[in-house]
């Protein structure tokens, strides 16, 4: 398969994992018109940032920036497909090995010329645990050699379908001169050695917890950016971030909490959009914790979500119901949304039903009921909500669910401990790859300790599929056999929203090109 | 001899000071072992909060592992960390992957600014007002500010912070909303709304102590005796108020200890990179390095406030400095 890359250049992918995980983006490189922006665009954040490398502190917004300022191999357009980045082709020659022809005119913003040493030290720093220790994507790696004067060829130890959403912006690779490498040490990706990229933005300023700023970098040879500057502020408050949107200190927040946009969208001066963000959340069973490796008990639990409640009056309809652990939108190359919505569907569903769950509770092996504990993230206040909503289900057959709110960190240290049989999920891939989250949650060791030989054939057919259908076929058996162990139960399918002031628009926002690309680029001044 | 007598109180002076000190080094050294060991006790694994749920990468886990000596036992990891600490090296952020003495000593910067910003419109408020109202005990001039001090101490931090935002920040528009500014008058006037709401609080208490050690100095013999020999209420107030400066001063010291705690809300609020935001994050992340050098820096800062107390104890007190001449 020999791909070209494209001339008009959105990629994008939003992962967002808890608040702290992964997300990549790829950025569009060729276009026309270069340069040129006028004035600031002040941006709040709700997280902070404290490293702007990804491969060490992998947030959300730390990808938000990588995507704006720096570049992999590949990168994906609004549609979600892989498109070129640095590369400006790639071929697989056979399962193990791809081969990538590397733009000869790409240069960094310092304008100095992208080299060859350039990406393979790039890339071997994205391989070193000990330089990137939250990047995973180069696992399956064997080699990365250059081949040809602007040729490198990767070979697989296994067949990955997967493997080309790896070396993006979106995911686990950012190309910077080798020299900064050489030299960062110890303070890389920190203010002492800012990172230097070749995306549309150069890194100008940053202080942990506080600002990052961008500028327009001369040496960008893509799309125009509408704005000189950049001006991104950490304003950890919501309700300071709306204040400041109102007051026209800020003019785009990238951070809306889900419960809080009706109030955001009382004010008039204010548009707040919502999208998409193909994030999952869903309760995951632990099958090797007692009593959850019942099925019955496990039904039980899953028919005593009400999740259209939680969607309208948590979520105030901010988020749609979730029939499978893929979403529409990562099926979207394929297939209509209405066809993607119907091929998810076709899975077994576990619908709110306390009749079915008092059934399923007294075919189980504790038809009087049982304890358990379902902590939860204090970050998240929908999943408070949905807690105290099931807890409160759940003792009308007779099961008793003590809930804890806990911090972000210690809530993953409760995922696959195998202590905990009932947990919470909420995942947003930060890649455009459909098997991103599957590979993990079904994967060898997954969080609930699910072992099946179909599963395995499942996704070993996915991981080998020579083409996309293929693979999300693969996705979809695999998917649908999970779904009827009742494994993970899908709970709602997430949205992101942002809001503007109104004097800034974002062109041509999808759920792959926001955030994952040169997203900035997206970014136009209102009419 | 005056002289000798001075000497000999200076010299006792200086071994009260080194012994504080000493005993100030030595609580520093109990609050490391016992922070570092809250920290090792807490739930969670740094292991996991750096890499993520989904990492577990045999040779990711081992990097960590090896870096961070966690595969050592928590004695010599402490140990190893202390001297550390004692040869200049604060170590390298976990989170962050900085130096946490260059970490800890912006951040602090932007909080002890804050901190001395709010402290000393308390005092200018506090005590005149604490003056007025028990000079005019029973008045209704003393019912508003004990009523005004009441609703300062139950006031919450951040509901003051969005009170001052709304009135002065939307309504007004005389301050910024948030953010730290650049430096110099630009930093004092960012600072000016956040060190309000951290000294309403403080301040309230002030007035309340103010207030009751002014009643009861000027129900003594000698306000008595002063009125008698025709002092004016002017002087009679400033004669009190120098002896009632012991116990407020001795309170202040104390109670500006607590703005630490309030700085982490009004730091949130407020969108500043303060010290108490890093901690409570170092803290989540278990980042050890960045929780011992901040927990250490807000310890050795409350040693030397006492230590300074105590110093102004002496010096405003005449009878103090006799007795240590004398002993």
């Amino acid at each position: 398969m020999i791909t070209t890359k494209k001339r008009i250049g959105v990629g994008a992918a939003i992962l967002a994992s808890a608040g702290l995980l992964l997300s990549g983006c790829a950025a569009p490189t060729t276009g026309s018109d270069a340069g040129g922006g006028v004035g600031t665009l002040s941006l709040a954040l709700g997280d902070s940032i404290t490293n702007l490398y990804p491969g060490i502190e992998a947030g959300v917004p730390n990808y938000w920036i990588a995507a704006a300022t720096a570049e992999g191999l590949v990168s994906v357009d609004p549609s979600g497909e892989v498109t070129g980045a640095l590369a400006t082709a790639w071929e697989q020659t056979d399962p193990l090995t791809y081969v990538f022809t590397i733009d000869d005119g790409a240069l960094f913003q310092d304008g100095s010329a992208v080299t060859i040493d350039d990406i393979v030290a790039s890339i071997e720093a994205a391989r070193d645990p000990e330089i990137s220790p939250s990047i995973i994507t180069w696992g399956n790696v064997d080699t990365v050699t250059q081949t040809g004067d602007w040729e490198i060829t990767i070979t697989l130890l296994s067949p990955d379908a997967s493997f080309i959403y790896g070396p993006s912006s979106s995911a686990g690779l950012f190309v910077f001169p080798a020299s900064y490498w050489e030299s960062a040490g110890d303070a890389l990706g920190t203010a002492a050695a800012l990172p230097i990229g070749t995306g549309p933005y150069q890194i100008t300023g940053f202080s942990p917890d506080s600002n990052i700023t961008l500028e327009l970098s001369e040496y960008w040879d893509g799309d125009a950016g509408s704005y000189e500057t950049l001006s991104f502020d950490v304003i950890p408050d919501a309700n300071t971030r709306l204040l400041a949107l109102e007051g026209g200190d800020v003019n785009l927040s990238l951070s809306v909490p889900v419960q809080q946009i009706s109030e955001w969208q009382t004010n008039e001066s204010i548009d707040v959009t919502t999208i998409e963000d193909r994030s999952y959340i869903g309760l995951t069973f632990d099958t090797a914790v007692a009593p959850f490796d019942d099925q019955n008990v496990r039904n039980a639990v899953a028919h005593s979500f009400d999740r259209q409640a939680v969607v309208d009056q948590v979520l105030g309809g901010n988020a749609e119901v979730a029939t499978s652990l893929l979403s529409p939108p990562q099926l979207a190359a394929l297939y209509s949304p209405e066809e993607a919505r119907e091929k998810l569907a076709a899975a077994q569903q576990y619908g709110f039903d306390l009749d079915a769950a008092a059934a399923a509770l007294a075919k189980s092996s504790v038809p009087q009921g049982f304890t358990a504990e379902l902590v939860y993230p204090d970050a998240y206040p929908e999943l408070q909500l949905s807690a105290e909503l099931l807890k409160q289900n759940l003792a009308e057959i007779g099961v008793t669910l003590e809930t804890r709110s806990v911090t972000t960190p210690d809530w993953f240290s409760t995922m696959g401990d195998r202590e905990h049989g009932i947990g919470f999920m909420h995942y947003t891939p930060t890649t455009a790859d459909p098997a991103e989250m599957i590979n993990w949650f079904l994967g060898p060791d997954n969080l609930a300790s699910f072992e099946s030989s179909e599963v395995d054939a499942a996704l070993t057919s996915a991981r080998e599929a020579d083409s996309l259908e293929s693979q999300i076929d693969g996705l979809l058996e695999a998917s649908s056999l999970q779904a009827a162990a009742n494994v993970y139960s899908p709970l709602w399918w997430g949205q992101r929203a942002f809001a503007t002031d109104g004097s800034v628009v974002l062109d041509g926002v999808t759920s792959f090109s926001m955030f994952t690309s040169a997203w900035p680029l997206q970014l136009k001044p209102a009419a | 001899m005056p002289s000798s007598r001075t000497a000999l109180w200076a010299v006792r002076l200086l071994g009260t000071i080194s012994l504080r000190v000493l005993g100030g080094l030595f609580l520093l050294l109990a609050i490391s072992i016992l922070v570092f060991s809250l920290v090792h006790l807490s739930p969670g694994d740094l292991v996991t909060n750096l890499l993520g749920p989904q990492n577990r990468s045999e040779a990711a886990i081992a990097a960590i592992t090896e870096r961070y000596r966690l595969d050592e036992p928590p004695v010599q990891q402490y140990f190893a960390w202390l001297g550390n600490v004692l040869a200049g090296n604060w170590g390298t952020s976990f989170r962050q992957q900085a130096p946490v003495a260059t970490i800890v000593a912006e951040r602090s910067t932007v909080t002890l600014t804050l901190v001395a910003v709010a402290f000393v419109l308390a005092l200018l408020v506090s005590i005149p007002l604490g003056v007025v109202a028990a000079t005019s005990s029973g008045s209704w001039r003393d019912q508003l500010a004990s009523g005004i001090s009441v609703l300062g101490i139950s006031a919450p931090s951040f509901v003051v912070a969005f009170l001052l935002m709304f009135f002065f920040v939307s309504g007004l528009r005389w301050f910024p909303l948030y953010g730290y500014g650049t430096g110099g008058l630009d930093t004092l006037w960012h600072l000016f709304l956040p060190a309000v709401a951290l000294a309403i609080g403080l301040g309230a208490m002030l007035t309340k102590i103010t207030r009751t050690v002014m009643i009861r100095e000027l129900a003594k013999d000698y306000v008595t005796s002063a009125r008698a020999r025709g002092f004016t209420e002017s002087q009679i107030n400033r004669l009190a108020l120098r002896n009632a400066a012991i116990p407020i001063v001795t309170s202040g010291g104390l109670v500006v200890t607590f703005l630490v705690a309030g700085t982490i809300l009004v730091e949130t609020v407020f969108a500043l990179p303060g010290i108490g935001r890093l901690l409570y994050d170092a803290v989540i992340y278990k980042d050890l390095p960045t929780v011992q050098a901040s927990t250490l820096l807000i310890a050795a800062v409350i040693v030397v406030v006492s230590i300074a107390v105590d110093l102004l104890y002496v010096l405003l007190d005449p009878r103090v400095r006799r007795r240590g001449a004398e002993a």
